[in-house]
C-alpha cells in the first residue's frame, strides 16, 4: 500500500492542500474505502510532524528538511518556502533525491498560484490546475 | 566491574611492592595521557585511565583468544643497594624476566627502582656511575628509550613526589607506545582481511571478532568515540553483507529462544554473544541486538543519551520489518512485546543519566524529551495493537490505525496454530486485566505527553491526548471524554484540519448526546457539519437529523457562522411594482448541508445614514440543500444608499450569522427606494407663505395602495437653531382620489412630538401643516421624518431624511402717499435671486384700519418678472369709520405665483415620471430625479427661457449620470441610463406650450406679505394763492403770494406733545426763473385744522408758462413723520413779457408737450 500524501500547509498552520498520490500502476490495488481511512491517519501522522518541522527549520539553510519524521515504516518529508508554508510529503520508500525534486517541482507550481493576485495568502488552493500539476509533477518523481 | 581495564602487571620478587602499593595506588588513575597515533589519526587526548594491577605470573597462561589483549605494561621493582648483589643475583633475575616479556606481543616493561631512605640516587664518583640503579639503566636502556625508574619508599617528602612524577609519566610513556603498537597491527590485520572479502571462505563472524578487538582496544584505552565509529563500520560492512545476500553463515533469523521478546536489548551479556560469534552460530537477530547493545554502551558511556534513543528508535521500527517476515516461528505478538520491551529499556536506560545531564544543560531536556517520548509512544501503540487484538479496545480508530493491513489474514492463521505466549510480564498482565491494561496505557500516555510538552511538541501531544480521550470514550468515562475531546477540538478546529477533527468529534458528540448535554451536543453537531465535505455522505445525513430534532430542545443561543455550511450572497434590490408587491432584497443562501433546514427568521441588516439600520427578514422558510433564492422584505420603507452588514439566521436558538463588513471584503451597497406601493411623506414649504407670521412646514403623506390605521408621524429636525414648535393641534386636510371632497382636520400632537393621524384609506393624501421656528438666514433645513403605522396588521414604518428647501422668490417693497382723505400704497414687487418668476395674481387684503377703496380692476396676470425688474401695483385705502378687529392690523400685498424653475422641473418631472412608468421603473422616479435636477437642470438659463419660452436641457453626460446609479445592479443601472439618455434626447428642447401641456395642473406659490401702512400721520396741505389771480404776470415784476398751511385733522394723533407741534416749511424756489422775496424757510407751530397763512413774494425771471416753486413742510422733531400735499404741484403760471410782440416757433413748442404715459413705463423697464 504505497500511497504518499502530500499536503500543504499554510503558514498559520491549517491545511491549504492536500492529496493522495496514487502511483498509477498500483491504483488498482486499492479500494477506496481504504483511503477514507487513510485520510484520517495521514493527516494525523502529517500535523504531529509539524511539531518535527519547526523544530528544524531553523537550524539549516535549505528549503528541503528531508525526512523530519516517522511512523511506523512511513516517513515524512518536509519543505519549507520562504512565506512559511510547509510541503509534507508522507512516504514509504526513501528516495531523497526523488522526493527533493519533487517537492522544488511543486514549490515552482506553488509559487505560480500565489502570482494568482486573487490568491489570498494561507487560504486553501481550490484551482483544479494547481491539483494538476502536482499530480503530474508526482508522477514524474515519485 | 569487568576486565575492561588496562591491565598493569608487576613483579616484586624483593618484596618491596607492600612498601610501594599505597603510594602507587594514590597516584591512579593515571591522568592526561596524549595519545599520537602513528596512523594518521589525530591526536587523542585520554583525561584520566583507569590502571589494574596485578602480580606478575611467570607462568604463561595461554590468554583466551576472544578475550581482549589488556596487558600493555609490566613492572619490575628492584630494592638492591649492593652492587655485587646486583651483579651476581639481580641483574640475571631482571634478564629473565625482560626476556619472558619480550615473548609477549606489543607489552612495554619498566623496571623501577625502589630506593630506601638514604640511597642516593647516583653515586657520582670521579665521574664513575657506581649506584645499583645506574648500573641497571646502563644495562638494560636500548635505544632512546629510558625504561627504567627511580623511587623512594615511605617518602613524604616534596623533592621525591618529582621522583614518582617521573615514574608515572614513564607508565603512561609505555602504556601508550604498547597501545599503538597494538592499534597498528590490529588495523594491519582488519586491512588485510577486508580486502579478502570477495575470496571465498571469507568469514564475515572472523572479520567482526577481529574489527572489534580493535573497537575494544579503543574502549579500554577509554576511547569510546573510536571505538564506536569501528561498531558503527562494523554495522554498515554488515549491511553491505546483508545486501550481497552473502548471510550464508547466518544460518537462521533466531529469536526463537525463550525470553528473546523481552530480554533487555542493552544488555550485550545477555547471552555468549561473542562466543557464539565466533563459532559462527549467532542468529541475526542476536547479532543485531549485540551489535546494538555495543553501539548503546558506547554512546551511554560517551553520555550521549539522545543518540541512544534516536538511534535506539531507528533500530526498532528498522528491524520490524525483518522479525516480521520470520513472525510465523516466533512467539505470539512477539513483535508487540519485543518493540515495548526495547523502547521501555532503552528509556530506562536512559532516565538515570538524563536526570545529571538536564540540570547540566536545560537545552538537553528538550532534545531528549522529544526522542524520549517517541520511544514512549512506540511502545504505547504495541499496546493499542495488543488492546484490540484482546479485545480491550474496540477495532475503531484511533486504536486501530496502528494495525497492519494484514491483521486480518494473520488472526485466522494464529487461531489455526497456537503458539507460545509472549514472555513479557508486564505485556502479559496487561492482557489479562482490563485495569491493568489501560492504567498502563494510561501511565505510558501521560508520560509521552508529559516529554512532548518539555520538548514544545504540542500537535504530537495533542494526538496523544486524542487517544486517552479516545480510551475514555471506549471505557464509558463520557464526562472526561468530552472534557478533553472539547479542548481538544478545538486546537484542531483553530486550523481547520477537518477530518481529524471530524473523527474526535464523532465520539465527542456521541458522549454528549448519551450525557444529554444537548447545547454542547448541538455545537458538536455543528461542527461536525461545518467539516461535512470529510464525512461521508450517509453520516452527514444522519448528524442533520440529529441537529434538527435536537435544535429544538436548546437552551441557550448558540452563534454559528454561515460558513461553511452555508454560503450567502446579496443579489439584489428589487423594487419593480410588477415584480414584488413591495421592495425585497434578493440573496442567494447555498446550503452545504445535506438536507434541508427549516430556519425561523432570516434577516439581513443593512446600516446607512438615517435611520441607521434596516432589517430586511423572511420568516419560516425551508433551505434545500443547494442554492436557494430568497426574497426578504422590509417593514421600514427609506431611501438612501445602505451598506449590507450582517445577516442572521435562526433556527430555534440556534443562530446563524454572517458579517458583510469583515476586513478584506469589498462593501456592498444597495440603493434603496422608497415603496410606491405603500405610504410615502414629503416635507416641503407649503403653498401659502404668510411672511411676518409663524413659518410652517407641509407634510403631506400619501397612504399608497393600502388602508393603514393607528398611523403616526414623527419629525425631527437634523439642525440647529431648528425645531419643530410643539402645539396641541395640527391643522390638516384630508383628500381622497378625486380633488373634490377635501376636508379640514384637526390632529392631536403627543407630548413626544408625535401626531396622532386618523385612518386612512387607500389613495388618500393628507396634508399637515406644522410650525417651526428657524433661523432666517437659512433657506436649507434638514428633518428626518418618521410615520409608524398598520397596515393588514403588520407595523410598518416610513423613514426619509429631507432637505426642505425655504426660499421667498419676490420682494416687495412698499410706498405709502397720504392724501387728505385716503392714501395711495404703491407696492413694488421685484426677483429675489436671479430667477424670473411669473406673477399670476395680486390684490391687497385690508387690514382693520384700512379698506381698499379701489384697486385695478384686474386680479390675474401673467406677468413674467425678470430679476431686476420691479412689478408695481396701487391701491387706494381709505381709513375705516370703524375698526374692523376681525382683520389683521397690516394691509397685506397678495401674490400668487410661479417661478420658471418651478415651471420646468414640474415639468420635466412629470415627462421623466411618465416615460418610467412606461418602463416600469417608476420606484426610482424621485432619486433619479433629485439627481437630475441636481446634474442637469441646475444651469437652464431660465432669463432665456423667460424671454423665449423655449428651454434647452444641457447635454446628457453619461458619466455623471452613471456616478449616481453606481450602487445599483448592473441591470437597472444600464436600463435606467439608457432611459435617462432616451430622455434627453427626446427632450433637448422644451417650448412652454409643451411645459403647460405635459403638467397641466402646475402648483401655483402665494406668498402674503404684510405692508405697513401708517395709520397717523401729520399731514400739512400746502396751497400758494396768487393774490391777484386775474392779472397776467409780467417778466421781472413781483407777484405777491400768500402760502396758506394747514394741518389736515382726519390723520392726527391724539396725544400730541408740543414741541412735536413745530415745523417748518421750506420753498423750494428754482433760481433761474424765479426771485423770491420773503422768508423761503420758515419754523412754525400748528394745531391740526389750524390754518396758516405766510405772505411772499415771487418775481418771475422768464416767459412763458413757469412751474410755481414746490413748497413742503417738514417737522422739526425727527419722531413725527409729516407729509406735504401741496395743491400747487406741477401748476404753471403764464408769464408775459413787457413787450407786446413775439415770435413763437412751432417746434419749440412741442418741447413742452407733456410726455405720454407709456413712456413712463418703458423707461422704468430699462432701467
Amino acid at each position: 500500500m504505497s500511497i504518499y500524501y502530500f499536503a500543504i500547509v499554510g503558514a498559520t498552520d491549517n491545511p491549504i492542500y492536500e492529496t493522495d498520490i496514487i502511483p498509477s500502476s498500483r491504483s488498482s490495488l486499492i479500494d477506496n474505502s481504504r483511503r477514507d481511512d487513510h485520510k484520517h491517519l495521514n493527516q494525523f501522522i502529517v500535523h504531529a510532524a509539524l511539531d518535527v518541522v519547526e523544530e528544524v527549520q531553523w537550524g539549516t539553510q535549505a528549503m528541503y528538511l528531508k525526512s523530519v519524521d516517522r511512523f511506523n515504516e512511513q516517513y515524512v518529508s518536509a519543505f519549507v518556502t520562504a512565506n512559511n508554508v510547509k510541503f509534507m510529503l508522507l512516504h514509504d520508500q526513501k528516495s531523497e533525491d526523488s522526493i527533493k525534486n519533487f517537492f522544488n517541482d511543486v514549490y515552482e507550481v506553488y509559487i505560480k498560484v500565489l502570482m494568482n493576485p486573487f490568491y489570498e495568502k494561507n487560504a486553501p488552493i481550490t484551482n483544479p490546475q494547481f491539483d494538476n500539476r502536482v499530480k503530474l509533477v508526482a508522477r514524474r518523481f515519485l | 566491574m569487568n576486565g575492561r581495564k588496562v591491565t598493569v602487571t608487576y613483579c616484586d620478587e624483593f618484596g618491596v611492592w607492600p612498601l610501594v602499593a599505597n603510594d602507587l595506588s594514590s597516584r591512579l588513575p593515571l591522568k592526561n595521557l596524549q595519545w599520537h597515533p602513528s596512523s594518521q589519526r589525530s591526536e587523542r587526548f585520554i583525561p584520566s585511565l583507569e590502571v589494574d594491577l596485578q602480580r606478575f605470573n611467570f607462568e604463561q597462561i595461554p590468554q583466551p583468544l576472544l578475550s581482549a589483549h589488556t596487558t600493555y605494561l609490566n613492572l619490575y621493582f628492584v630494592n638492591c643497594d649492593d652492587n655485587d648483589v646486583y651483579k651476581n643475583k639481580v641483574k640475571k633475575q631482571i634478564k629473565t624476566w625482560v626476556d619472558l616479556i619480550a615473548t609477549k606481543k606489543n607489552q612495554e616493561w619498566l623496571i623501577v627502582y625502589v630506593a630506601g631512605q638514604d640511597t642516593k640516587r647516583t653515586n657520582n664518583y670521579l665521574g664513575l656511575k657506581t649506584s645499583v640503579f645506574d648500573k641497571i639503566r646502563a644495562d638494560f636502556n636500548q635505544g632512546k628509550r629510558d625504561r627504567c625508574a627511580y623511587i623512594r619508599i615511605v617518602d613524604q617528602d616534596d623533592p621525591s613526589s618529582e621522583l614518582w612524577t617521573s615514574f608515572l609519566e614513564k607508565m603512561k610513556e609505555s602504556i601508550l607506545a604498547s597501545f599503538d603498537m597494538q592499534v597498528l597491527q590490529i588495523q594491519e590485520d582488519t586491512r588485510r582481511l577486508d580486502m579478502q572479502r570477495h575470496m571465498p571462505g571469507w568469514n564475515y563472524c572472523t572479520f567482526f571478532i577481529l574489527k572489534e578487538g580493535l573497537a575494544q582496544a579503543f574502549e579500554i584505552m577509554t576511547l569510546y568515540e573510536d571505538a564506536l565509529i569501528q561498531y558503527d563500520e562494523l554495522e554498515a560492512s554488515f549491511f553491505q553483507v546483508l545486501r550481497d545476500k552473502a548471510l550464508a553463515w547466518f544460518g537462521h533469523f533466531g529469536a526463537t529462544e525463550a525470553g528473546d521478546d523481552c530480554g533487555n536489548i542493552l544488555d550485550f551479556k545477555r547471552k555468549g554473544y561473542r562466543d557464539l560469534i565466533n563459532k559462527n552460530i549467532i542468529s541475526v537477530f542476536d547479532f543485531r541486538c549485540y551489535l546494538f547493545a555495543r553501539q548503546t554502551r558506547m554512546l551511554l558511556k560517551l553520555q550521549r543519551i539522545i543518540e541512544v534513543c534516536k538511534r535506539g528508535q531507528l533500530f526498532i521500527s528498522g528491524f520490524i520489518p525483518a522479525i516480521r517476515e520470520n513472525e510465523d516461528v516466533l512467539v505470539d505478538n512477539f513483535v508487540e512485546s519485543w518493540v515495548f520491551s526495547a523502547c521501555m529499556n532503552i528509556v530506562n536506560e536512559c532516565e538515570p543519566f538524563s536526570t545529571n545531564l538536564t540540570a547540566a544543560d536545560p537545552n538537553f531536556a528538550i532534545l531528549y524529551s522529544a526522542v524520549k517520548a517517541d520511544l514512549l509512544l512506540t511502545a504505547r501503540r504495541q499496546l493499542d495493537k495488543l488492546g484490540t487484538k484482546y479485545k480491550h479496545l474496540p477495532v475503531t480508530e484511533p486504536f486501530s490505525i496502528y494495525l497492519d493491513t494484514k491483521v486480518g489474514d494473520e488472526g485466522t492463521k494464529a487461531s489455526a496454530k497456537p503458539k507460545d505466549p509472549m514472555t513479557n510480564v508486564k505485556l502479559l498482565e496487561a492482557i489479562n486485566s482490563v485495569e491493568a491494561f489501560d492504567k498502563m496505557y494510561m501511565a505510558l500516555s501521560t508520560r509521552a505527553i508529559k516529554s512532548y510538552d518539555t520538548c514544545y511538541r504540542p500537535r504530537a501531544a495533542l494526538t496523544v491526548h486524542g487517544d486517552i480521550a479516545a480510551l475514555k470514550y471506549t471505557r464509558d468515562k463520557l464526562e472526561d471524554a468530552v472534557m478533553i475531546f472539547e479542548s481538544l477540538i478545538r486546537r484542531y478546529d483553530e486550523q481547520d484540519w477537518g477530518s481529524i477533527e471530524n473523527s474526535l468529534l464523532v465520539k465527542c458528540a456521541d458522549s454528549q448526546k448519551r450525557l444529554g448535554k444537548t447545547d454542547q451536543y448541538i455545537e458538536s453537531l455543528l461542527t461536525l457539519l461545518k467539516n461535512a465535505k470529510c464525512l461521508p455522505k450517509e453520516d452527514a445525513t444522519r448528524y442533520m437529523e440529529e441537529l434538527l430534532s435536537n435544535v429544538y430542545k436548546l437552551d441557550a443561543d448558540i452563534r454559528r457562522p454561515f460558513a461553511p455550511m452555508f454560503g450567502i450572497v446579496v443579489v439584489s434590490i428589487i423594487d419593480e411594482q410588477s415584480a414584488v408587491e413591495s421592495s425585497s432584497v434578493e440573496i442567494c443562501i447555498e446550503n452545504y448541508l445535506p438536507k434541508s433546514l427549516h430556519c425561523d427568521t432570516l434577516c439581513l441588516r443593512l446600516v446607512g445614514n438615517d435611520p441607521e439600520q434596516i432589517w430586511f427578514d423572511t420568516k419560516n422558510l425551508d433551505l434545500a440543500p443547494g442554492k436557494n433564492k430568497i426574497y426578504l422584505t422590509s417593514k421600514t420603507s427609506t431611501s438612501g444608499n445602505y451598506v449590507v452588514e450582517a445577516c442572521e439566521m435562526y433556527v430555534g436558538k440556534l443562530v446563524f450569522t454572517h458579517n458583510f463588513m469583515k476586513d478584506g471584503q469589498k462593501k456592498r451597497i444597495l440603493r434603496l427606494n422608497h415603496d410606491v406601493n405603500r405610504l410615502q411623506a414629503t416635507v416641503n414649504q407649503p403653498d401659502q407663505i404668510c411672511l411676518g407670521e409663524r413659518q410652517q412646514l407641509a407634510v403631506r403623506i400619501n397612504t399608497g395602495k393600502k388602508s393603514i390605521s393607528k398611523g403616526k408621524v414623527l419629525l425631527e429636525p437634523q439642525m440647529e437653531g431648528f425645531s419643530i414648535l410643539k402645539t396641541n393641534k395640527v391643522q390638516a386636510t384630508l383628500q381622497g382620489e378625486n380633488d373634490e371632497d377635501s376636508k379640514s382636520l384637526k390632529l392631536d400632537m403627543l407630548d413626544s412630538g408625535e401626531i396622532v393621524l386618523p385612518d386612512c384609506e387607500p389613495e388618500q393624501n393628507l396634508e399637515l401643516l406644522v410650525e417651526y421656528e428657524g433661523s432666517y438666514t437659512e433657506f436649507e433645513y434638514r428633518m428626518k421624518t418618521t410615520v409608524i403605522y398598520e397596515c393588514e396588521g403588520n407595523t410598518r414604518e416610513f423613514i426619509s431624511a429631507h432637505s426642505i428647501h425655504v426660499t421667498i422668490p419676490l420682494v416687495v417693497t412698499e410706498t405709502s402717499i397720504f392724501r387728505e382723505t385716503c392714501v395711495f400704497l404703491k407696492v413694488d414687487v421685484s426677483c429675489n435671486g436671479d430667477h424670473p418668476v411669473r406673477i399670476l395674481e395680486s390684490k391687497l387684503i385690508p387690514s382693520k384700519s384700512y379698506a381698499v377703496e379701489s384697486s385695478s380692476t384686474v386680479e390675474q396676470w401673467d406677468l413674467t418678472l425678470f430679476p431686476k425688474q420691479a412689478a408695481t401695483f396701487v391701491y387706494k385705502l381709505v381709513k375705516r369709520e370703524n375698526v374692523d378687529h376681525d382683520l389683521k392690523p397690516k394691509v397685506r400685498f397678495f401674490a400668487k405665483y410661479r417661478t420658471l424653475k418651478d415651471e420646468v422641473e414640474a415639468s420635466v418631472g412629470a415627462m421623466l415620471k411618465r416615460k418610467l412608468i412606461q418602463h416600469q421603473a417608476s420606484q426610482h422616479f424621485a432619486y433619479v430625479f433629485s439627481k437630475v435636477k441636481e446634474a442637469f437642470l441646475s444651469s437652464i438659463d431660465y432669463v432665456s427661457y423667460g424671454l423665449t419660452d423655449v428651454v434647452h436641457l444641457e447635454d446628457f453626460d453619461a458619466e455623471l449620470c452613471e456616478s449616481f446609479l453606481l450602487n445599483r445592479d448592473l441591470k437597472t443601472k444600464v436600463e435606467l441610463l439608457d432611459l435617462i439618455e432616451e430622455f434627453f434626447e427626446e427632450h433637448e428642447a422644451i417650448t412652454v406650450r409643451t411645459i403647460k401641456d405635459n403638467a397641466p395642473k402646475l402648483r401655483t406659490n402665494a406668498i402674503l406679505f404684510p405692508l405697513e401702512v401708517p395709520i397717523s400721520k401729520v399731514l400739512h396741505t400746502a396751497e400758494l394763492v396768487l393774490t391777484d389771480p386775474e392779472r397776467d404776470l409780467l417778466v421781472s415784476e413781483a407777484c405777491p403770494c400768500t402760502l396758506r398751511i394747514k394741518q389736515s385733522p382726519g390723520w392726527t394723533m391724539e396725544n400730541n406733545e408740543p414741541s412735536d407741534n413745530e415745523f417748518y416749511y421750506d420753498i423750494d424756489v428754482d433760481y433761474d426763473n424765479w426771485l423770491l422775496s420773503g422768508k423761503r424757510r420758515l419754523r412754525f407751530t400748528s394745531k391740526p385744522g389750524e390754518v396758516l397763512e405766510f405772505s411772499v413774494d415771487l418775481v418771475p425771471l422768464k416767459t412763458g408758462n413757469l412751474l410755481l416753486p414746490g413748497v413742503r413742510v417738514s417737522a422739526i422733531s425727527a419722531s413725527v413723520s409729516a407729509a406735504t400735499v401741496y395743491l400747487n404741484s406741477a401748476q404753471q403760471v403764464l408769464v408775459r413779457a413787457k413787450s407786446k410782440t413775439a415770435t413763437f416757433f412751432v417746434e419749440q413748442q412741442q418741447r413742452f408737450l407733456q410726455p405720454p404715459n407709456t413712456t413712463y413705463a418703458v423707461q422704468d423697464i430699462a432701467s
